[in-house]
């Protein structure tokens, strides 16, 4: 232990003298800015509306805004089919029209990602669309995936996940497989295994390091933009395990490459890989089976629930479950490759 | 001590073996000079014995372990020190060895005295990064007495030194085999392990050609020669005449007795002589 003690305060003085702090509280200050200052507080996409209407409709509405409905391209006969064309489309809300007290009524079924300024617009555009007829006094909203909205929360605090996300699996992907490769190419790590201390004390240094690191940078991010704002638990926790995986990822690359230049192209093919889900979170009908594979995408969802979503953890849970098990196969990944590998750097 | 029975190394895994078929023993206590120009398999020996390679052929003991079972805890009573200046530059000489230090199990050595041993005590607190390329030398060997090892491998020491630091660091050498630690110089400066070997062995394209004292060297292969200088109008010349030759010996008699010479030295064949006699290769 006071080995491992050692290696950790070895890593701290290279990283801080490397001015890898500053680099890092750098990064964090700069995504805080472009969050408070670059990033719209509303931002406004394309969505589309699947409708669908009982007949008696008909008699409630002017004969022009009905054929209008009706003859719309995504009309569908049923609720049932709304709900099913909604599944498939996560960029999508649906709208069943019923008759109430002589009035349409109004049901809005949302995706449950959607914030109140794209609801009050669907109702807005529906309205206008059933020609300003008053609508029967209470419409209804429909979620279609309890507990992801995040309704009330701001478009630029609404990003606030996603440099979480980068930072904690970014940063521990590149940063640690350049302290290691660093440490290989100064020839270092020769040094070391000539020594009783053992490979997997070296490697856990490191990852120890960055996940302090990780959540040194998760802190000021969410600190500076949402203050105690959500679950800093939960936060941590993914931040936490996403750091530890990514880290171990990073030391199994850095471990079969020989230097940091063979390290590099490796590094930027997962690290734009491990990036891809940021699409999905700005244009959530674009969310592939590929890409929902990826652990960013549940990090990302489960950032986002614990930063926003107090009433629900099942997001959260998901994206630990998924963090958990790639800390077991990228650990393993690890000292497998570490054992093999580091010996004779 | 160091026992290495039948060691051979491929790094192709074939028949293109680096190191063939070497045995060797270092007895308590002695400084064993390992002999050889580069690529001759000096490192691939050293980097097996030390476990820096795997053990693929052969048997090796150190301090009586058998390196193929052992733990990593051998390396308590094992100090190498490395030809290339391996240390960790951000931090100040005396971090790099307080480092080194809490690595290991055993009382280990005042990361200060030591420092001030090999003449960088001004320089302790002094960042890496700053160290000129004797001074980082200086602190790889230091780092390598940092737990006061029994079995001490050291891979061309004096490299890079000038001569007043390089006598400290023989003189620190000595010492430790005076208090019976083993040492294994890893060389290709024959004038060193002249000074320094108890034994050595000559090692060429992975086999070793032979093993034995400098001294016996010498009296086994080296021819015994005088070299006097003299003065030919403007110009001197340098000339060698061999003790054991009839006619040689003859002339330098006469040209005693004429006085015919401005300086006289005796003059035994070197390491380097011999090593050339023995393998046919130049050391460098």
């Amino acid at each position: 232990m006071s080995r491992l003690i050692s290696l950790v305060k070895r890593e701290f003085k290279i990283t801080a003298r490397n001015h890898y702090l500053f680099i890092i509280l750098s990064i964090a200050l700069i995504l805080v800015a472009v969050i408070r200052f670059v990033v719209p507080a509303e931002m406004d996409f394309d969505t589309t509306l699947f409708l669908t209407s009982t007949s008696e409709v008909e008699t409630v509405l002017d004969s022009t805004n009905y054929q209008a409905i009706t003859e719309d391209s995504n009309y569908l006969q049923t609720r049932e089919e709304v709900i099913a064309a909604m599944l498939d489309n996560n960029n999508s809300m649906g709208v069943a029209l019923t008759v109430l007290n002589d009035k349409p009524h109004l049901e809005l079924i949302i995706q449950g990602f959607e914030n109140e300024q794209v609801i009050n617009l669907a109702i807005a555009s529906i309205q206008y669309y059933l020609g300003n007829i008053p609508l029967s006094n209470n419409y209804y909203i429909n979620t279609l995936h309890e507990g992801t909205s995040i309704a009330e929360i701001p478009a630029n605090l609404s990003v606030v996940p996603l440099p979480i996300m980068l930072e904690s699996a970014m940063m521990g992907l590149f940063l640690i497989a350049v302290m290691l490769t660093l440490e290989k190419d100064h020839r270092t790590i020769k040094a070391y295994v000539i020594t009783p201390g053992r490979v997997y004390e070296l490697l856990f240094a490191k990852v120890i390091t960055m996940l302090f690191y990780a959540f040194l940078s998760a802190s000021v991010i969410v600190g500076l933009t949402l203050g105690f704002r959500g679950n800093w638990l939960q936060m941590l926790i993914l931040v936490g395990t996403t750091s530890i995986w990514s880290s171990c990822l990073g030391l199994m690359i850095a471990n079969l490459c020989k230097s940091l230049t063979s390290a590099m192209m490796p590094l930027i093919i997962v690290s734009l890989v491990l990036a891809a889900p940021v699409m999905s979170y700005f244009a959530p009908m674009f969310a592939p089976s590929y890409l929902r594979m990826l652990p960013t995408y549940s990090l990302m969802l489960g950032l986002r629930e614990a930063l926003f979503i107090e009433s629900s953890s099942t997001l959260f849970y998901q994206a630990l479950n998924y963090s958990a098990l790639l800390v077991l196969v990228f650990g393993a990944g690890m000292m497998l490759s570490g054992r093999y590998a580091l010996k004779g750097s | 001590m160091i026992k290495v029975k039948n060691l051979s190394h491929s790094y192709t895994k074939d028949d293109n073996f680096a190191v063939k078929n070497i045995s060797f023993e270092v007895p308590k206590g002695e400084i064993f000079g390992f002999l050889g120009p580069s690529g001759a398999g000096k490192s691939t020996t050293q980097n097996i014995l030390i476990k820096l390679l795997p053990l693929q052929k052969g048997k090796v003991f150190i301090d009586n372990e058998n390196i193929a079972k052992t733990s990593k805890e051998l390396f308590n009573r094992v100090g190498v020190s490395f030809e290339h200046p391996n240390i960790y530059k951000k931090l100040t000489g005396v971090e790099n060895l307080e480092f080194h230090a809490s690595m290991y199990n055993v009382p280990t050595e005042d990361p200060l005295a030591l420092l001030e041993m090999v003449g960088l005590g001004q320089a302790a607190n002094q960042r890496a990064e700053g160290y000129s390329k004797g001074m980082l030398q200086r602190l790889v060997f230091a780092r390598s007495m940092i737990n006061k090892p029994r079995i001490w491998f050291l891979d061309e020491p004096t490299s890079g030194l000038d001569p007043g630091t390089a006598a400290i660091i023989k003189e620190i050498i000595q010492e430790k085999k005076r208090n019976g630690t083993t040492i294994f110089l890893t060389t290709h400066n024959m004038q060193i392990a002249d000074e320094l070997c108890d034994r050595v062995a000559f090692i060429n394209e992975g086999e070793i050609n032979l093993i034995d004292s400098p001294r016996n060297l010498k009296l086994q292969y080296g021819e015994k020669f005088v070299k006097i200088t003299q003065r030919d109008d403007a110009s001197v010349i340098e000339r060698r005449f061999s003790l054991l030759d009839k006619a040689d010996k003859a002339q330098l008699k006469e040209i005693i007795e004429r006085n015919e010479f401005e300086t006289m030295h005796s003059q035994e064949a070197t390491l380097e002589e011999i090593f050339i006699k023995v393998t046919g290769r130049r050391l460098t």
